[in-house]
């Protein structure tokens, strides 16, 4: 974050937006200045810094980037003496206006300390800022420079934000938990997220900006984020409420944080996960996904499920107060979005509490009820698919299950239970009857199973379709030799 | 129907007709700002409405007394607020504000929070209350954080808790409350419940007019004593003196080649400099326009030759005097430091750390120091009795700043005679900067 009199904006319209930055030259230039005075005083690397801001109306720009190169710089005074004593030891004869005395006064605590006059007169105000040494740089690259800025800048144009709209593709819990911590309020429509604070309700307030700006960090973090504000503004001496927009499409440079291990909030929790992944793994599992809404609450499920457009959520339910099952209680009954709750059953909860699947828990999370229960919800999607798609035409000969499921949006299991009339399922493929009687030409009289494996890994083909045209396969011991007519 | 505080609001449960009062879907109840508390609570009051009143959760007090007398005027301004509990009252430094804090405090003998602008003044403060009171006082700022029955803290520290704190205390008093209706500062007033309140300061007025806020902040303005008929008796006897000095030669060329970059950039631009507003524009144009931004630095460059002029310093040294108790007050620290490194006086800046701040105030009561060199920190709060003489080197030409400086030298002490002096440069704009202050 900056100085309000160190952000750079555009105005278009009703929109307000940062002035960002993309190239590097200017900060390279900068950081260089930094490096070639590391060893100087403060106020000698202002003055080369004011040399790049001359006759600049882009000045603010600079000063902003020397500001942020400057919060990672050690700064210290350049004398070893101990300045405060000093002063101390100088002030003592009240004031001096004869120089002459001034001079001995100087002479007798310059022999008190050991050191020269002059090292006295350049020790008396050694520890303001502005006199201190430029002792070490912590360097950001040009690029991490950049990417701060901008950020910063977002930021500080949000102290005057009134109010925040944004969605995000993922961290839900994390955000949701700062806005409560930062005394901000919600509201959701599914999936747009409203931000602002209690007062805002009763009048355009910029209170809360500064915390808006504390979430920002939170929301590009995620992904497939996006950010609407409204920034009230002082424009030719009125003031005025601006739009101010950005997502993450619009590939501005902010800071990259970097992929945290998931945390858990609970053994129970990453036992869980573990397990899962293991015994389901052709379904996608996600931790805490998205977020739900139910009445004027958001549940934010502890797992999200997904494979095939099934989308299932458990939660898992093993904190002790009673408000907060109650709280709980309350959220699960107001959402239409099916929940699997995983309770702890030393909680005081029965089956009938729960709106949907309850799986009851005493040290861990026990898996086979949770695979059950995917397993129930993906055959109902199946059954489903199969009674909606009765009537399917195909054109080809012979095609992949799975590619012609994707093309008609079904599952492939599903796919493989309907039937569709001239057409066979053979392993992975569906094949037509015409295909098998080209088949069957294409066998002629070979009979060597040497020789039909050659044709039938051509079609990816499994046995089956030697039975399919009347043929079986002869085996001696363990090794298929042969085929005949059945 | 129940009333609750929720951070810094307040929410009803139920639809009822008063004023202030707004449907919050949010949460599914209704919703007013804190502010308004006593309002809502005569209105219902007024229609016999039953409710249940939530809203206050004061911090348990004891009982408070005190052997606090108050002057004449004190006890007048006293019985005004008793009226009606809420009000700004207006004293000159040095008349007592802080005992007559104290004895509304007593008064209303109930928890009480007290918000002043620095960390000197909490600690001047706390002190002053424990004496009168003896009782442990509660701190609320970003060193200390402790909820006791009567609580001081800064304006920044009870700005950021203010939704936090806002239902625990019945009585809340700001220190120097010309700093409450800056756009930030307001929202303390906004979100406490107290409905008891109070404001204190020598300078009511604002020069961006904001005053007209505190109405509905705390309360009208309901007493105003200037410090003339106090002085002699009540402050020190005091007397104002302008001195007008010449830039060298130098100083002069300078100062013109400044002043003719800005005013050719007024004519080539036709603006005409009728207010700080038509500065701001300037400012605002330089963003764009480099020529803009070399005619602010150039005005610049001219205001500093004549806050900072050297003939200033040889009038100074006339009126540095070992018998007196001098206090000299300058615009810009490079001046503080320079008047420091030249005479060797101690000098205090906003950079000055606490305890050094803090040994130079001792040494300069005791007399160990008898003159001290400042920027704007001593301008405000803190106490220094035995200054008798203020020279003001250089000036905003706010008349706030004005009486707060006269105030560092009114309060009284035994045969006290205080002059504040003016030094100005001839011709230049200080002249009416200086002039500005006096109207």
């Amino acid at each position: 974050m900056l100085a309000k009199n160190l952000l750079s904006v555009k105005f278009r319209g009703g929109n307000v937006n940062p002035k960002y930055l993309y190239d590097f030259d200017q900060t390279e230039n900068l950081i260089s200045i930094f490096k070639e005075n590391k060893g100087k005083k403060l106020k000698e690397l202002k003055r080369e810094i004011a040399k790049l801001e001359r006759g600049r109306t882009d000045y603010k720009v600079i000063r902003a980037l020397s500001e942020l190169i400057q919060r990672s710089c050690k700064f210290a005074p350049s004398t070893d003496l101990d300045i405060l004593k000093i002063r101390r030891a100088l002030f003592e004869n009240g004031f001096v206006v004869n120089e002459e005395k001034r001079d001995l006064i100087i002479g007798t605590i310059a022999r008190n300390f050991g050191v020269s006059k002059n090292d006295i007169e350049n020790a008396m105000f050694a520890d303001l800022p502005k006199e201190q040494e430029l002792k070490e740089i912590n360097v950001p690259t040009p690029e991490e420079l950049i990417r701060k800025y901008n950020l910063s800048l977002i930021q500080t144009l949000l102290f005057n934000a009134t109010e925040m709209n944004f969605t995000v593709g993922e961290n839900y819990q994390q955000i949701f938990r700062t806005i409560n911590y930062l005394g901000l309020m919600y509201e959701t429509d599914g999936t747009e997220i409203r931000v602002n604070g209690p007062v805002s309700l009763l009048k355009n307030t910029k209170k809360y900006g500064n915390s808006l700006a504390k979430l920002i960090p939170y929301i590009i973090q995620s992904t497939n984020w996006s950010i609407e504000a409204k920034i009230e503004m002082e424009r030719g001496n009125e003031l005025r409420i601006f739009t101010f927009i950005l997502n993450a499409r619009d590939n501005v440079l902010l800071p990259l944080y970097k992929e945290e291990a998931i945390e858990f909030d609970s053994e129970v929790e990453e036992q869980f996960y573990k397990d899962l992944t293991l015994y389901a793994s052709d379904w996608e599992i996600k931790r805490e996904p998205a977020f739900i809404k139910a009445g004027k609450y958001v549940i934010i499920p502890d797992f999200g499920f997904y494979k095939k457009g099934i989308e299932l959520f458990l939660e898992v339910v093993g904190f002790w107060t009673p408000e907060y099952i109650q709280k709980k209680l309350k959220k699960f009954n107001q959402t239409d979005t099916k929940i699997i709750a995983a309770v702890n059953q030393n909680l005081k909860c029965s089956r009938a509490d729960f709106p949907g699947d309850v799986i009851f828990y005493k040290k861990y999370i026990p898996i086979k009820p949770v695979l059950d229960i995917l397993k129930r919800e993906e055959e109902k999607i199946i059954k489903k698919e199969i009674a909606d798609n009765q009537t399917i035409k195909i054109y080809e000969a012979i095609v992949d299950l799975k590619t012609k499921a994707k093309e008609l949006n079904i599952s492939p299991q599903a796919l493989e239970q309907i039937e569709i009339p001239g057409y066979f399922i053979v392993g992975k493929k569906l094949v037509s009857k015409e295909f098998l009687e080209h088949l069957k030409e294409e066998i002629g009289e070979k009979r060597k199973f040497s020789e039909i494996k050659i044709i039938l890994n051509k079609y990816k083909l499994t046995d089956k379709a030697l039975e399919l045209i009347g043929y079986k396969v002869v085996w001696k011991g363990l090794i298929p030799i042969k085929i005949i007519k059945n | 129907m129940r009333l609750l505080f929720e951070k810094g609001t307040i929410t009803i449960d139920e639809k009822i007709n008063v004023p202030y009062i707004k449907w919050d879907s949010r949460v599914k109840k209704y919703r007013a700002e804190a502010l308004y508390y006593p309002e809502i609570i005569e209105n219902l009051n007024n229609s016999n409405i039953y409710y249940e009143d939530n809203v206050l959760d004061l911090v348990p007090c004891p009982f408070l007394s005190s052997t606090i007398k108050l002057r004449s005027y004190q006890k007048e301004a006293l019985n005004k607020w008793l009226n009606t509990k809420r009000g700004a009252v207006v004293m000159p430094t040095g008349a007592g504000k802080t005992i007559f804090a104290m004895k509304i405090i007593e008064k209303v003998n109930s928890s009480t929070f007290i918000v002043v602008p620095t960390l000197d003044l909490v600690i001047q403060w706390k002190k002053e209350l424990k004496k009168a009171f003896s009782i442990e006082i509660g701190e609320f700022t970003g060193h200390k954080k402790n909820l006791k029955p009567i609580v001081v803290s800064t304006y920044n520290s009870a700005y950021i808790n203010a939704a936090y704190l806002g239902n625990k205390f019945k009585l809340l008093i700001f220190d120097e409350v010309h700093h409450l209706p800056s756009e930030s500062f307001r929202h303390i007033a906004e979100l406490f419940a107290s409905p008891y309140r109070l404001g204190l300061t020598a300078t009511f007025e604002r020069e961006d007019e904001l005053h007209e806020e505190l109405p509905r902040l705390i309360g009208e303005k309901i007493y105003e004593i200037s410090p003339e008929p106090l002085a002699g008796e009540y402050l020190a006897n005091f007397e104002k003196k302008k001195i007008t000095v010449e830039f060298t030669e130098e100083e002069q060329e300078e100062y013109d080649d400044a002043q003719a970059t800005f005013k050719n950039y007024l004519i080539s631009r036709n603006i005409k400099m009728r207010g700080p507003k038509d500065f701001q524009k300037i400012i605002m144009r330089s963003g764009r326009d480099p020529e803009a931004r070399e005619a602010i630095l150039a005005r610049n460059k001219a205001e500093k030759l004549a806050f900072n002029s050297n003939n200033k310093i040889t009038e100074l040294i006339k009126l540095l005097d070992k018998d007196n108790r001098t206090i000299i007050f300058t615009k810009y620290n490079k001046m503080v430091f320079k008047i420091s490194k030249r005479f060797l006086i101690p000098c205090i800046t906003h950079k000055t750390k606490k305890d050094e701040r803090k040994e130079i105030l001792e040494k300069f009561k005791k007399g160990i120091y008898c003159s001290i060199v400042s920027s704007q920190v001593l301008d405000e709060g803190i106490n220094v009795p035995e200054a008798n003489i203020g020279i003001i080197i250089s000036g905003t030409g706010s008349s706030r700043e004005y009486i707060q400086r006269l105030g560092r030298i009114l309060r009284p002490a035994k045969n006290k005679k205080a002059i504040l002096y003016e030094i100005v440069t001839k011709n230049t704009m200080e002249v009416r900067t200086s002039y500005r202050r006096k109207n």
